[in-house]
């Protein structure tokens, strides 16, 4: 006999139990969603967050980048490549004597650790939160000097 | 006095009268003993240790138990470790070795009479020839001490106060301890020395704060961060900050004083070692120190150019990155580079350098220590002249002149069995000696064996010579390094410092420091044959290469007839090479005249040589224009501009029917050939080099070859492959193997 109403109240609970899930599903409709549109929008980052690498200038729109090899030199990953020549007061790129002719960030060989920025006596170099990196070839996550430098504040953008 | 005090106290007690009871002169009475260690104690009492021994104390009142956390207690506790020579088995394996080539070297000395001082370094007994410098004396006990300005090659001034030591000396009746620098002070019998006191950290500290009041921190833009003494310094023995706060001094920054030499006078730290340098070893004194005081700067003359032909030693022995090279300047970082040991490749003295490269390319070149060379000096050919391997305007590809008259790139293939095809074509229509081969001076032992080899054995010709003057080959008498025990130099007819350079500063030494007469000619005159007459058997007779030929042999007949030694000194890096591999008519490998060697190699090469010795280049080139050598095989020579005869050599080249060139560059000879093929520098290929002397020498590739040129060994094994003899050479090493089985055995013991 107990038996009997053991199976229906089993019955009942299977019933009623993709209601009450549902009852979940149809209750997060009014809630705010985690996901975003993502090329729509775009999350903000915190404020430490360690994405790409970025070089920074003064706002003379000089290079902060001496071209040292300082971030190559504790690049975990051999990453950085910086090649170094000397600035003239024709060809002035950053302060000082000399200058990075080249600075290439491999990006996928990056573990993004931010021990360039740590070495930087400058500040030229730091992780931003820019982190859409996405490309098709290995060589193009090859991150040139042009690619990496923010844009100079003190010219006006043609794009 | 807190307990743990007495204790340290008690135990400095301990270890110092034991360190009393090794050294002779002290008395071993316990009470003498300890009125030394109550002095000893009362030593340190400066101004902050009085004061923080007094905190201690406040502290250490309520608290007896608690371990005052002050410098005295650790420095005390220190101390007492450091004056304690430690034990056996702390040691390192280093450490043991040491010791024991000390002491066999003390026994050495001592064996051949050498009168030995005894000193104590930081508890370390050593025994070093009487007048040694402490800071040597130090050194030798294993002990380090900071300097900037000592040399051990140059006269001792301190300049830079870095070297402070605290000695204990018997004198005047009492034992007395001082701190001084220890570069300008001899060892004295009994000295004590301290170098790791907290006086002498404080001595230490403030000197390079001293140093550094001045010195810009521009370390990151400075091309010698990274291996500069001064950066090293100060992390192992400088303050963390310093108390200077006011402006640095300013000059404007990287000031080329030459060619090769940016000077930064902000960074310089007045240690004179660049002055010392160029007053006692390269003996020009060109740099001097110009103004007083903290306005004390590095200068030339009037400001003159630095125009020494040594200049580029002064950058590589200044402790900061005031003198810096300008072919090198933000090149590299010294952690970027790779270094390969080498040889200079651009005069015949064959200094030891060390090849550093970055990204393929070489960057710079140092001279490295070898005593019987170079000692550790290079000339500034060799260290700004070297970059001619860098250069975009070497041959990448061969080149073949084609129908139009001009040459053209072509591939490896193509070019390798043009030249195959013409050899046999031409060995087939004209005989074996219409061909002729040029080997050159400039290639190493193993590419010249090859090549004889293949135009002996696989050709079968004669016809094979290296020189470009006509003279024959006259070995050096003595080698580089005893030049400087002559008492009498007669140098002839060159400006020995640019013509061979590093002989120049073997000569310029005997001149300077041991008292020799240098007598500079022209020629061979009445003057250098009465110079050395007066000199004897004690004489030196340096004469240059290209001397006409009744010269060298005048000289040869005078040094015969006195007694003096004759050193003809040949121009490239290989003159004496490219003779023992046997490139010339009539010798063989290891030098060995054709009669004597031939029945060797006959068995060795597995084939008969020709029997009749060849044409020398004179012979070739006018064999060539007579229309009788159809063929004209040349490695690493250039003939049109090199050869005596210029204008004979370009005939010979227009007129010759077929000229193959192995070349770096597209050179006149090059620009006359009818295939050319692109070799690989000194840089990109290992090797042997015979310096003047004939010291066998290695060079390492040091960079991978440029474009598609292979070393010149290689095109000739290839060449002898495409002509029928498969060969078995993997490696320059195989060939240097085969090369020294070539010569006959007793010959390789006989010569040289």
């Amino acid at each position: 006999m107990s038996d009997f109403f053991e199976d229906v109240k089993q019955i009942a609970r299977e019933v009623v139990a993709p209601f009450k899930g549902l009852g979940i599903t149809f209750g997060q409709l009014g809630e705010r969603k985690t996901t975003i549109s993502f090329p729509d929008y775009r999350r903000v980052m915190g404020v430490r967050a360690r994405w790409r690498h970025v070089l920074n200038r003064y706002d003379n729109g000089l290079e902060k980048c001496i071209g040292c090899s300082l971030c190559a030199g504790a690049c975990p990953s051999n990453a950085i490549l910086v090649v170094a020549d000397e600035n003239t007061d024709e060809a002035r790129f950053s302060p000082g004597e000399r200058y990075a002719v080249r600075y290439e960030i491999n990006m996928i060989r990056c573990i993004y650790c931010g021990f360039c920025q740590e070495a930087c006596p400058t500040g030229a170099v730091e992780l931003k939160d820019v982190f859409e990196m996405a490309e098709s070839t290995r060589h193009d996550l090859i991150f040139t000097k042009e690619m990496l430098l923010v844009p100079d504040p003190n010219r006006e953008r043609v794009d | 006095m807190s307990e743990n005090d007495k204790n340290t106290e008690i135990h400095t007690a301990q270890t110092n009268t034991e360190e009393q009871a090794n050294a002779p002169k002290e008395s071993t009475d316990q009470q003498a003993a300890q009125q030394t260690i109550a002095e000893a104690g009362a030593m340190p009492a400066s101004a902050t240790t009085a004061q923080e021994a007094e905190a201690a104390g406040r502290v250490a009142d309520p608290q007896p138990t608690a371990p005052p956390v002050s410098s005295t207690q650790a420095d005390g506790g220190a101390r007492t470790v450091e004056d304690t020579p430690r034990s056996e088995r702390d040691r390192t394996p280093a450490e043991k070795a040491d010791a024991v080539k000390v002491q066999s070297d003390a026994e050495a000395a001592k064996a051949a009479g050498v009168e030995m001082t005894k000193v104590t370094v930081d508890g370390v007994e050593v025994e070093v020839p009487k007048g040694t410098l402490v800071i040597e004396a130090c050194f030798r006990a294993g002990a380090d001490v900071p300097y900037f300005c000592y040399h051990p090659r140059l006269t001792s001034i301190g300049a830079c106060r870095m070297c402070l030591v605290s000695v204990e000396l018997e004198m005047f009746g009492a034992r007395r301890e001082s701190i001084f620098t220890c570069c300008t002070v001899p060892v004295a019998e009994g000295m004590a020395i301290k170098t790791r006191t907290p006086e002498v950290k404080k001595a230490q500290n403030g000197m390079l704060e001293f140093l550094l009041a001045n010195h810009p921190l521009d370390c990151p833009i400075c091309d010698r961060g990274g291996e500069c003494p001064l950066q090293n310094m100060t992390v192992a023995y400088g303050p963390p900050t310093s108390r200077f706060i006011e402006e640095k001094r300013h000059f404007p920054k990287a000031y080329p004083i030459s060619d090769y030499v940016v000077l930064d006078r902000e960074r310089c730290i007045q240690c004179m070692r660049c002055t010392r340098f160029c007053e006692e070893i390269s003996g020009d004194g060109q740099l001097a120190l110009l103004n007083r005081g903290s306005s004390t700067e590095i200068g030339t003359f009037f400001g003159h150019d630095f125009t020494s032909n040594f200049s580029g030693n002064t950058i590589e022995i200044c402790p900061v990155g005031a003198l810096l090279s300008r072919t090198y300047r933000f090149a590299a970082r010294p952690w970027e580079i790779s270094s390969s040991d080498s040889i200079c490749s651009k005069c015949g003295n064959g200094c030891n350098v060390a090849l550093q490269t970055r990204l393929g390319e070489l960057v710079r070149v140092n001279g490295r220590t070898n005593e019987d060379v170079n000692e550790e000096w290079t000339c500034d050919r060799g260290k700004f002249g070297n970059y001619y391997v860098n250069d975009e305007s070497r041959l990448k590809h061969p080149l073949m002149r084609r129908a139009d008259g001009a040459l053209h790139p072509a591939s490896w293939d193509e070019a390798l069995a043009a030249v195959a095809e013409r050899i046999t074509r031409t060995k087939a229509e004209f005989g074996a000696d219409a061909i002729a081969g040029i080997g050159s001076t400039r290639c190493t032992v193993e590419d010249n064996y090859l090549f004889g080899k293949m135009l002996r054995a696989l050709v079968g010709t004669n016809n094979l010579d290296h020189r470009m003057l006509p003279h024959g080959f006259e070995p050096m008498q003595t080698t580089i390094a005893e030049i400087e025990h002559f008492k009498t130099i007669v140098s002839v007819g060159m400006k020995l410092d640019w013509d061979q350079p590093i002989v120049y500063l073997r000569v310029f030494k005997a001149y300077s420091k041991k008292g020799a007469n240098w007598i500079k000619a022209d020629v061979v005159d009445n003057t250098v044959t009465e110079a050395l007459r007066a000199g004897g058997a004690d004489a030196v007779l340096l004469l240059p290469h290209h001397l006409p030929q009744d010269q060298i042999d005048r000289a040869k007949k005078l040094c015969a007839s006195t007694g003096a030694k004759l050193n003809v000194l040949l121009p490239d890096c290989n003159s004496w090479g490219a003779a023992r591999a046997g490139i010339l008519p009539d010798r063989l490998p290891g030098l060995t005249a054709f009669r004597e060697g031939r029945a060797h190699l006959d068995s060795f090469w597995k084939t008969p040589l020709p029997t009749a010795s060849g044409l020398d280049s004179d012979g070739i080139f006018d064999a060539v224009s007579a229309g009788r050598v159809q063929m004209l095989y040349i490695m690493g020579s250039d003939p049109a501009t090199r050869f005596h005869d210029t204008e004979k050599a370009r005939r010979a080249l227009e007129a010759a029917p077929f000229v193959v060139v192995q070349e770096l560059f597209l050179t006149e000879t090059a620009k006359r050939a009818d295939i050319v093929l692109p070799a690989a520098s000194f840089a990109e290929k290992d090797g042997t080099f015979f310096n003047i002397e004939g010291r066998e020498q290695k060079i390492k590739q040091a960079m991978p070859v440029k474009g598609d040129a292979r070393p010149d060994w290689r095109i000739v094994a290839d060449l002898m492959g495409r002509l029928g003899t498969p060969v078995p050479y993997f490696s320059a090493r195989d060939i240097y193997r085969e090369y020294n089985r070539s010569i006959p055995k007793a010959e390789a013991v006989a010569a040289r």
